[in-house]
């Protein structure tokens, strides 16, 4: 009796505060309505139908990261991407279409249909961000908004497949996007100094490839285990060779 | 042979007593993952390993404690490897819970590298966990060999395997048994190696900094994980081919040329059906994935198909009385069979792009543990005390029959249907995309409720007359 309670008691212990790194895959967003920069109406879902989609947030009045972070955004993916999408939804609902507009003409991807930019009604801005778990604070102080700095690959159902905080390397930007493409994204470590033994050596110089020895290593559980088992013959010739030794 | 009853005991009594404990972290998980529960995703992912490595240590154990009894009806048994195995397996299970639910270590039962240097709340826990591994590997090493060498005593390594018997000899005869613990005994001692060597490397990146290559521990801990849960199983079948004939009042199995071929391709495919656990491992070289794909086919059918048939014409106008251990052995073996079947369905490459992870894979091994190799060794407990006691255990056999393989059957249906919908595994909560998952956990964590009911009526019977041995002693 006193093992079960013993087990469930630690059991309760481990429960302990943690990230909640997984809490938002596959998660669907709200079919929030939009308006575009063109005037047009639509809704989140309606702008994820045909592609999937890269999105981010931002304002048009931040004094902050914002612009440095689409900046970013433009040189990584590029300002005429294909096979996805790009949309740039504000949560700022001091932002009107017009300040949008200059924003877009600032930034130099006005033109290009794969950037989509949007504005919502400001009630439905917290649903959103509710449903992306995004950070905002207003400050006072500044007037201006402490926010979360992300984006999301979102799947043609609305589902979010990944979340990435911060300015990242353009690569990786690169893989998620062909990793909500469908596409399989190798990774596999390139040969560094440090490793014990690998499975392959890679020569960086012309792109080939081969066995290694971490590879061979594979071979010796069952190799010993055929040797044990013939050594234990041996101890058991043995101790009987001594027996008759002993009894002759 | 009164210190084989007592360590036999003694195994019974311990396996029994965590059985229990790591059945309530299974319905723990099963109800969080069905809403009726909040635990933290930590609390989850430990109760997950914990009961992941308890329930594969424990009834690992107690299938080899079981084979290790019934050879002394053919070998000379020494009881000091056997109790060095236990005294050393407490040891490690001690450490393992440590690191587990007080280190914070979840990595999941076969402990994927880089896992277990992610443990949450003390530093201490990934080389406690390293020690705890190796006292499990060393015990079960020493104990392995200890019951090879009883063997090679009075067998030649040949006659052993039953090679005379591939020419359709008769003469020097060796028992089923024999075989098939010969088969399995070499047969799981690749899976100590690979554990050995596995540590060895943790161990050199954890002090020595040596960075080691994902998709070889990968392979390593497969060696060491796969093989074991198999051979495992194999264990019990020897269990039932020594005692199911007997229980039926039908004389001894017989090695037949057939049998001894089926177990001598076991004995040696099994080491690289393990390949199958890498299919999604688009490194890992494609000719080991066919090999995979094919070994995963040789290892197991020849094994089922002998063994299916051999329990089918016990039974068949036996007469046999029913009680709670043939009914265990019988039972275990039809689920063998389903739960053997859905594992091979997922072992083709084609299927495991959509079966890999998801909730169908513990859908099979619940199959075939649950309701495969614990009925096996619970066949054989159950015997074992009738042997000791005279109790057959006649007033359990209804209430217990009946919730087990109900609550079992309810709880593992659950597994399959929501992997057949993509559920996918080792998740605390369900996603929206897949929120079907809630409600058949719900229903499975309802059932294992069931399970849970009858083993704690099962144990208390069990535990009572075993502890009966250990006293009188
Ligand atoms: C009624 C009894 C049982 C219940 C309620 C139960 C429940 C569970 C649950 C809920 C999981 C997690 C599934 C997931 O991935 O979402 C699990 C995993 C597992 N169970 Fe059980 N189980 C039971 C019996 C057994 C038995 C008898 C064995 C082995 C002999 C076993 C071995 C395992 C293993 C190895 C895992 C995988 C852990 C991992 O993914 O790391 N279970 N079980
Ligand atoms: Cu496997």
């Amino acid at each position: 009796m006193l093992a079960y309670i013993g087990g469930i008691l630690i059991a309760a212990g481990t429960a302990r505060a943690q990230l909640n790194e997984g809490q938002y895959y596959l998660r669907t967003l709200p079919d929030v309505p939009i308006v575009l920069v063109d005037g047009s109406k639509t809704t989140l879902h309606r702008l994820f139908q045909s592609q999937s989609v890269i999105l981010t947030l931002f304002s048009a009045h931040c004094g902050g990261l914002c612009s440095a972070y689409l900046l970013y955004l433009r040189q990584a993916l590029g300002s005429t991407p294909t096979g996805f999408r790009v949309v740039v939804l504000s949560f700022d609902p001091r932002d009107t279409l017009a300040d949008v507009r200059v924003l877009t003409q600032r930034l130099a991807l006005a033109e290009h249909p794969s950037w989509q930019w949007g504005v919502m009604d400001p009630e439905q801005i917290p649903r959103l961000l509710a449903g992306l778990g995004y950070a905002l604070r207003y400050d006072p102080t500044r007037n201006d908004y402490d926010h979360s700095i992300v984006v999301f690959v979102v799947d043609r159902q609305g589902n979010i497949l990944r979340r990435m905080e911060g300015f990242q390397d353009p690569a990786l930007l690169k893989d998620l996007v062909r990793e909500a493409r469908g596409n399989f994204v190798f990774s596999y470590p390139l040969p560094a100094t440090d490793v014990a033994l690998r499975c392959f050596d890679f020569d960086k110089e012309t792109g080939t490839w081969r066995l290694s020895w971490g590879m061979a290593l594979l071979l010796l559980p069952p190799v010993s285990s055929l040797a044990i088992a013939l050594l234990l013959r041996l101890l058991v010739a043995l101790e009987q060779f001594r027996a008759a030794d002993s009894s002759s | 042979m009164t210190a084989l009853n007592r360590i036999t005991a003694a195994w019974i009594v311990t396996v029994l007593l965590v059985f229990p404990i790591a059945i309530l972290f299974g319905i723990l998980m099963r109800l969080n993952q069905g809403n009726a529960l909040s635990l933290s995703s930590l609390t989850f992912y430990a109760l997950m390993t914990a009961h992941g490595l308890l329930m594969v240590g424990i009834w690992f154990s107690m299938a080899m404690a079981g084979v290790s009894y019934l050879l002394q009806r053919y070998v000379e048994v020494r009881t000091w490897p056997i109790t060095f195995g236990y005294v050393l397996t407490l040891v490690g299970v001690v450490l393992l819970l440590a690191a587990i639910f007080v280190g914070g270590l979840h990595t999941g039962w076969y402990f994927l590298y880089p896992l277990p240097f992610y443990a949450r709340t003390t530093s201490w826990a990934p080389p406690v966990f390293l020690l705890a591994l190796a006292s499990l590997g060393v015990a079960w090493l020493v104990w392995a060999l200890g019951l090879l060498m009883a063997i090679l005593r009075r067998y030649s390594l040949g006659q052993a395997l039953a090679w005379q018997h591939l020419t359709g000899k008769t003469e020097p005869e060796t028992p089923p048994f024999i075989l098939i613990t010969t088969t399995t005994l070499l047969g799981v001692l690749p899976a100590f190696v690979a554990a050995v060597v596995v540590i060895v490397l943790f161990a050199l990146e954890y002090w020595g900094g040596l960075k080691q290559d994902a998709l070889l521990m990968k392979n390593l801990t497969f060696i060491f994980g796969h093989t074991l849960v198999n051979e495992m199983l194999y264990f019990g079948i020897a269990t039932l081919y020594e005692l199911f004939p007997g229980l039926a009042g039908k004389p001894p199995y017989k090695t037949k040329p057939f049998v001894a071929l089926a177990w001598n391709l076991v004995l040696v495919v099994v080491w690289t059906a393990y390949f199958h656990h890498l299919y999604m491992d688009f490194v890992q070289p494609v000719v080991l994935q066919y090999i995979g794909q094919l070994a995963s086919w040789i290892a197991p059918i020849p094994a089922v198909a002998v063994t299916t048939f051999s329990v089918l014409a016990t039974v068949y106008g036996s007469g046999m009385k029913w009680w709670l251990a043939p009914t265990f052995f019988f039972t275990g073996v039809m689920f063998w069979i389903i739960g053997g079947f859905a594992a091979i369905l997922d072992a083709i490459v084609a299927n495991n792009f959509v079966l890999h992870n998801t909730l169908w894979v513990p859908a099979h091994f619940h199959t075939y543990n649950l309701l495969g190799n614990v009925l096996f060794s619970l066949g054989f407990i159950t015997w074992f005390v009738r042997e000791k006691s005279g109790d057959d255990s006649g007033r359990l056999y209804r209430p217990v029959a009946t919730l087990y393989l109900l609550g079992g059957t309810g709880f593992v249906f659950a597994f399959y249907i929501a992997g057949s919908a993509s559920v996918m595994r080792r998740v605390d909560k369900y996603p929206e995309l897949v929120s079907s998952g809630s409600l058949w956990a719900l229903i499975g964590g309802l059932f294992a409720i069931l399970v849970f009911a009858a083993t704690l009526l099962y144990v208390a019977h069990a535990i009572q007359r075993c502890w009966r041995i250990l006293a009188a002693s």
